[in-house]
Order: C-alpha cells, then structure tokens, then sequence
C-alpha cells in the first residue's frame, strides 16, 4: 500500500501543469547564470535605486528552458510574481534565455504608453546585435535599461510625484486594513479565553487555513501583453 | 400554546430575514461579477481597435514599395471595415454573437498574416524602420488581443459559474440574469500564415 501512494506521489511530481513558474530570486533571478556576481549585484543595486525613485519594478529573468512561446511564458510568469504596484501597474519583466537566444521585455498596463512595443523591439533588436551576439550580457541588459529610464524620464511625461502619492495611499490603505486585524485578534483571543469550547474551533480554523503568501517581493501589478521579444 | 405559536412565528419571521438578506447578497455579487464582464468586454474592443487603427499606417506604407499587392492590400482595407462595423451590445450577448465578432476579426487577422508575408518578395520593405516597428506594434496588439480573450473567458466563467449554482439561480431567474457567451477558437485562425521575424 505504502508502495502504491509513493509510486503515485512520484507520478504527481513529474507530471507538469501548464507553464512552470520559477521561483522569484528579488530583482534579478538569474537561473543560466550568465551574470558575474558582481554584475547580478550591480544590477539589483540600479533596479532597487530605480524602484524607490520612481516605484517602478522592473524584473530580471535568466532562464534557460521553458515551454511553449516565449510571450505566454512571459505573461504566466509576469502575472504570477505580480511585478509593479498593485495601483498602477507599473512593471517590466526582462526575459533572456542564452540557451535559445531569446529575449522578451514585458511592460506592464501602466508602462505600455511610456515603452511601446515598435520603440522596444528597436531598442532590443540593437541590443541583441551590439552586446547579446558577442555573450556581453550584462552590458546590453544595462544598455537597455538605461535606455528605458531616459524614455521614461524624457518623452513619456512619467508622473513620479503622482505614482508615489498613489502607492503612499496603498500603504495608507494597508496600514488600516492591518490595524483592524489586530483589533479583531485581541477581541478573538478575549472570547477564546472567556470561551474555551470557541478557542478551539478558532484554532482549527486558523490551523487549517495555513496559506502562505507567496512571498511579497513585488507590489502585485498586472500585464495586458504588451513588450516586444527577439532573438540572436 | 401560545408561547408555541410565538416560537413559530420567531422562527418564520428569521427565516424570511435569512432569505431576504441571503438575495441581496446574491443579487449584489451577480451584478458585480456581470460588471466585471462588461468592463472586461471594452477592454477586448479596445485592444481589437488598436490593431484596426495600426492598418491605415500600415497600409501606406506597404502601397509605397509594394504597389502591385493590390488585391492583398485591398483585401485587408475590406476585412478591416466589415471586423470595425461589427458592434455588440455587451449587456445582451449571445453565442452567436461573439461568434460573428470573432469570425470577422479572425477574418481580418488572415488578411493580415497575408500582408505581413509580402515582404519576402520586397527587401526594401523589409528593411524599412517605418514597416518594422508597425510590425513590432501589430504583433504586440495580436499579444494583447489574446490575452483579453482569456481574460474575458475567465470572467465570463466566473460569472456563469455562479449564476447557475443553487440558490443563487434562483435569484438569478427572478432577476433575469443571462449567461455569457465566450470566445470559442476559431478553425480557421489556425491556418492563418504566421509571421516570423
């Protein structure tokens, strides 16, 4: 019998549901590692200084196998780790795969006026001929982020002040919402104490809903499909 | 006897409470999930006009290099018009609608592909910036176009799902709520030539 439930418990393990969904490593999740030590550290020093000046999140991806198309791999991933705020939709997720020489630049709903999708194949096409041809991955990555932020910050008009002002009121938001909580666990515990038969059913119930979250790295924005991808 | 009369009419009187309150709830969350299809519905229009307002663009600068392409050319001016013409009216959806809706934009969506294809036989288009970055923008607006496919489907879901679980169709009847069609994939946009870059 014991056999039998591991015998299927090993099927359940190889058999995949759909795309897989790597786990998120912070800013750059660099799963070929194509990038020096010193470069990944660079890179998540420039994207965390980008995010607290601007809140924009932008996510890098090194990975070198995935199922199917390139772009709903990008979606699955991008909605799944919920890059940029929840209020304004304001992430980018950076695809390379060295292996099958591709790249993919997911923008977010609220990124898709500043970064077009004409703008970012033409500004990906020369960074996969200048750098990603020639294995300078880290260069071309840097060139292209350099050139989004210049686009963001010259021709888009990107309201900083206004996005900042809409995730401080999401913070607000939150804090309430925490503050609540906790009064309904103090009154909880008071009835638990009071009433031991309550406690219990509490517990079990709290017990049973153990649901972790996911890890909270990324504000939780969404993705209409917009970006531009190539290859090498 | 009498404080047995009183129990019952307690009892009856939580009882319709109960029921009463449990159809507002109903109710409510029915319209709100009906919302969400809707809301989602203009974001399918929207994404389908995007790629329609790309072709004018697209067209021009095609007819500049590839001028003999006439009948190609004119076959996706045609598709575009019949695929823009074509309106539904959110709150009144049928199968049959959504089907027309989506066999014309599919219709357009192959007049497209065969455009799009022309360029093998013009190397001057084909590496002109103009045509590549409106390349780049129609195969973005065809990314965005299915994923608001999906996301209608999933909403639509959603909401039918819901709508036909006991009690709540019981609600739903009174209240005339209808199901939602959704989007069926269409045989023909199988075949339709895929451009590669």
């Amino acid at each position: 019998m014991k056999k039998l439930f591991l015998i299927i418990l090993m099927f359940m393990s190889i058999y995949n549901y759909g795309i897989n969904v790597p786990n998120n490593n912070g800013f750059v999740t660099d799963n070929e590692d194509i990038f020096t030590p010193s470069e990944e550290q660079q890179l998540t020093e420039y994207l965390s200084n980008y995010e607290k000046q601007t809140t924009i999140e932008i996510a890098i991806l090194t990975i070198s196998e995935y199922d199917g198309d390139i772009f709903d791999v990008a979606q699955e991933i991008a909605t799944n780790w919920g890059i940029g705020k929840d209020s304004t939709n304001n992430g980018l997720l950076f695809i390379i795969s060295k292996n099958n020489k591709t790249w993919r630049i997911h923008t977010g709903y609220g990124l898709e006026g500043y970064l077009p999708d004409g703008w970012l194949k033409t500004t990906g096409d020369e960074m996969s001929k200048s750098y990603f041809k020639n294995d300078k991955f880290y260069d071309g990555v840097i060139y292209t982020l350099n050139e989004c932020k210049q686009r963001i910050d010259t021709e888009g008009g990107y309201t900083i002040d206004n996005n900042i002002r809409l995730v401080e009121q999401q913070k607000e938001h939150n804090k309430n919402i925490m503050i609540i909580i906790i009064i309904l666990i103090i009154v909880l515990i008071i009835l638990c104490i009071v009433f031991p038969d309550f406690g219990i059913l509490i517990l079990s119930i709290v017990l049973s809903s153990g649901d972790s979250d996911s890890g909270d790295s990324f504000g939780g924005g969404d993705f209409g499909g917009g970006g531009a991808g190539g290859g090498w | 006897m009498k404080n047995t009369g009183l129990i019952v009419l307690i009892v009856v009187a939580l009882i319709a409470a109960m029921s009463f309150f449990g159809v507002i709830g109903k109710y409510n969350t029915l319209v709100n999930k009906q919302e969400a299809v809707q809301a989602e519905w203009s974001q399918v229009e929207n994404v389908y006009q995007r790629r329609a307002d790309l072709i004018p663009n697209l067209v021009e600068t095609v007819k500049g290099y590839a001028n003999h392409e006439k009948g190609t050319l004119e076959a996706v001016i045609t598709a575009r018009a019949s695929a823009t013409q074509t309106k539904i009216d959110p709150t009144n959806m049928t199968q049959a609608d959504i089907d027309r809706f989506s066999t014309n934009q599919n219709q357009l969506s192959q007049a497209l592909g065969k455009l799009m294809v022309v360029q093998e036989a013009y190397p001057d288009l084909k590496a002109n910036e103009n045509f590549r970055e409106l390349q780049a923008q129609l195969e973005g607006t065809e990314n965005r176009i299915t994923v608001e496919r999906k996301n209608f489907n999933t909403k639509a879901n959603d909401y039918n799902t819901y709508l036909r679980k006991f009690p709540t169709n019981i609600v739903a009847n009174l209240f005339n709520f209808d199901k939602y069609p959704y989007f069926q994939a269409d045989e023909s946009a199988k075949n339709a030539p895929k451009v590669e870059f």
